[in-house]
């Protein structure tokens, strides 16, 4: 298969230097190369081929059209965190999340820009509704202000519009969808009609030109509660530390790729807030105003994070995007360097005015691509600045038990209150420079270590000369003395095991 | 006054303002800030905004007493989770304007929350206004009195404002403005004049409390 379509694409080659103008070649090419992967995808998701379809999804356009993404997103899903739905309370049972009242308040603002009144209020409702049986399920987990923007993108996948006049057969795949119109309406602010079937998983909704609009509901709650433990857990603490901890790895990336672009854009001594929304929320809440286009690029990037298993997806794009407008920002900088009162203003500033607005959908292709062909490996200070249940660190490329989820959770909890609390200690002596910027800067430990050098050296002397009296421990003394001096040649950057090891022996000589 | 950024003539854009002036919105989620905003700099309204999250710029240039002003308006999140971020933005704020909903009594009540947050994160000079969104609706629940007396308890000024229909919006920010520059204007008299004309950048986290130089 694969060889054919190699020398079928090489035809093209040759035929566009006869036969065909550039563009339609390039339209052909495009169409005929859609059709092969729609066909491909099909395949992979009958014969259940989570490899084959991990990988489409990692290629270009991702998983094409809703009809193929939202049953990719669910198998994939599903392979990694295999999820009982039954288990979990069925119409968002359990007691009213704390939250509540936030989550309402935003999906208020969901889907402004569609259109239809019906199909607007449907799909709030589903978001609601979809929200708060997630957090109903795990109320350990807290609700931020674009958790929202994040399963919009869902619900948008998972709902499907049925032509007028076509009837409801698109249920039939789904779920027996008999229109109870009326009958369990839910409760709806805007009075509109939404049919919840009793027995099925979809709830409906008529539009205005006499289509039907509906949702499974039962699939896009999975979906999303498996995407939400594996992914988002990070930001769904009761603070956004850990969030923060992921930002300050943005910096880390552009410093691989462009140490000068880094420094000069003051990357080092900044932090990386300007980049909250995005990360928050992969990209939904700032790419969905801006165009039509804009929305496919949003899709894609889910895609991707779900086929390549990483939450690295949407830190690396936005570095990748970073560096690509790297020229435009730094003239905006040197542009407004007087216009702005402190570093942190100019930079959010100039990022805002420059790149999500002033990105086109080319320019996300590319950095898409560049994404899809990155490593997505994390930067080598990583480990130092996330905590070690972050999702960044705990992706694995068997299935996890849910089990396992909820107990990396509920440390991950843990660790943040813990945190918090150490904070807000802190902040009572106005906040030092956070850790990770000292990591990044290279500095930072180097006078503690030498001054431990120092000190050690010293009690070593001390003990030395006790054992030339003593001839008590000598030879675990030399032993040891080596070590210090293939140390000191190494350079002072040793795991700090290495000094604590001595100062064991050391203890132990003592006691002997 | 500190984080005053004289545009020198050197500047990119010299020619199309004379001064700078930071402007910050707090208040609760869905108290309307970015709705006023908006409704500010592009006379739009729409029923269905979206959120904020973490913080939200915006620039417009208004005209105070035959001086173009540029106006760097900061628009933050409500939510509770987000004042870590956002207070990192108060530094060199010139105004704050603090946002309740008036249908909203428990936006209202939080105001003196934001108020202590604002002093503990703001310049000392910065200058506050309190504004009561949503005046246009029917199902009010925080009267104009107890706005203005909760203005009075503060000693800030006051407003109410619909962004819904366009009342009071453009006074929220120019009365700012106006109110910032004869902060400005009147410690210039006091002989902070060895700061006029020069660009002051970053300094105005740090002078709050020593008002030296």
């Amino acid at each position: 298969m694969a060889s054919s379509y190699t020398v079928r694409v090489n035809d093209h080659e040759f035929l566009s230097e006869s036969v065909m103008d550039e563009k339609s070649v390039v339209y052909f090419r495009h169409s005929e190369r859609l059709s092969k992967k729609t066909h491909g995808l099909s395949c992979a998701l009958a014969d259940g081929d989570l490899e084959a379809l991990a990988a489409l999804g990692r290629d270009t356009d991702g998983f094409l059209k809703h009809e193929l993404r939202g049953p990719a997103w669910l198998a994939l899903l599903k392979s990694r965190l295999p999820f009982d739905t039954a288990s979990s309370s069925k119409n968002g049972g359990g007691d009213p999340h704390r939250d509540e009242h936030q989550i309402a308040l935003d999906v208020k603002r969901s889907f402004g820009d569609i259109k239809d009144d019906n199909a607007k209020a449907f799909l709030r409702h589903a978001l609601e509704r979809t929200i708060v049986r997630v957090l109903r399920a795990f109320p350990q987990l807290s609700y931020y202000q674009g958790y929202h923007d994040v399963c919009a993108v869902f619900v948008l996948v998972f709902a499907h519009a049925s032509a007028p006049g076509v009837g409801h057969n698109l249920s039939a795949s789904t779920s027996s969808t008999a229109s109870a119109e009326g009958m369990d309406a839910p409760h709806d602010s805007d009075g509109s009609d939404i049919s919840e079937s009793l027995s099925s998983s979809s709830i409906s909704t008529k539009l205005a030109d006499d289509s039907l609009l509906l949702v499974d509901s039962e699939q896009l709650f999975e979906a999303v509660v498996i995407f939400t433990l594996l992914y988002l857990r990070d930001f769904m603490m009761n603070s956004l530390t850990f969030t923060i901890d992921q930002l300050a790895l943005i910096p880390l990336i552009v410093k691989q790729k462009d140490s000068y672009f880094y420094r000069t854009f003051q990357l080092d001594k900044i932090d990386p807030f300007f980049a909250l929304s995005s990360i928050l929320t992969l990209f939904s809440h700032d790419l969905r105003p801006q165009s039509d286009d804009a929305p496919s690029i949003v899709f894609q990037v889910f895609d991707l994070v779900i086929s390549a298993n990483s939450m690295m997806v949407p830190l690396v794009a936005y570095s990748y995007l970073l560096l690509a407008k790297k020229d435009d920002l730094l003239l905006r900088y040197k542009e407004n360097i007087d216009n702005f009162d402190n570093s942190t203003d100019l930079i959010h500033g100039v990022i805002q005015q420059e790149m999500i607005a002033g990105s086109s959908v080319q320019l996300w292709n590319d950095i898409l691509d560049a994404s899809r062909n990155s490593s997505l490996e994390l930067p080598r200070e990583s480990k130092k600045i996330l905590n070690k249940y972050s999702v960044l660190l705990t992706n694995s490329r068997g299935p996890i038990l849910l089990e396992e989820v909820l107990t990396w959770l509920s440390r991950e909890i843990c660790l943040n209150e813990s945190v918090g609390s150490r904070n807000a200690r802190l902040d009572n002596k106005k906040s030092p420079v956070p850790k990770w910027r000292l990591l990044a800067q290279g500095r930072g430990s180097i006078l503690v270590k030498f001054s431990l050098f120092i000190g050690v050296a010293a009690i070593l002397l001390k003990l030395y000369m006790q054992s030339l009296e003593g001839h008590q421990g000598h030879r675990r003394i030399e032993l040891y003395f080596d070590q210090i001096k293939s140390l000191k040649f190494l350079g002072l950057t040793q795991p700090r095991r290495v000094w604590l090891d001595p100062l064991k022996t050391l203890l132990k000589i003592g006691r002997t | 006054m500190s984080g005053v950024r004289t545009v020198s003539s050197s500047s990119a854009n010299a020619k199309s303002y004379d001064s700078i002036m930071k402007i910050l919105l707090v208040g609760d989620s869905g108290v309307g800030k970015s709705c006023l905003l908006v409704r500010f700099v592009e006379d739009k309204f729409s029923p269905s905004f979206i959120t904020t999250i973490g913080i939200d710029f915006k620039i417009k240039t208004v005209d105070i007493n035959g001086k173009k002003v540029k106006l760097q308006l900061w628009d933050t999140a409500g939510q509770e989770r987000f004042r870590t971020i956002t207070t990192a933005y108060y530094r060199g704020a010139m105004g704050i304007i603090l946002v309740y909903d008036v249908t909203d009594e428990r936006t209202f009540s939080n105001i003196k929350q934001w108020f202590s947050t604002v002093n503990q994160h703001a310049n000392d000079e910065a200058q506050l206004l309190l504004v009561g969104n949503k005046s246009d609706m029917d199902t009010r629940a925080v009267s104009t009195d107890q706005g203005e007396a909760l203005a009075k308890e503060l000693g800030i000024p006051f407003v109410e404002a619909s962004a819904k229909d366009d009342t009071n919006v453009n006074d929220i920010f120019f009365l700012l403005a106006k109110l910032i520059q004869e902060k400005i204007d009147s410690e210039k008299l006091v002989g902070n004049t060895g700061r006029d004309g020069s660009v002051n950048v970053g300094a105005a986290g740090n002078n709050s409390k020593s008002n030296c130089c």
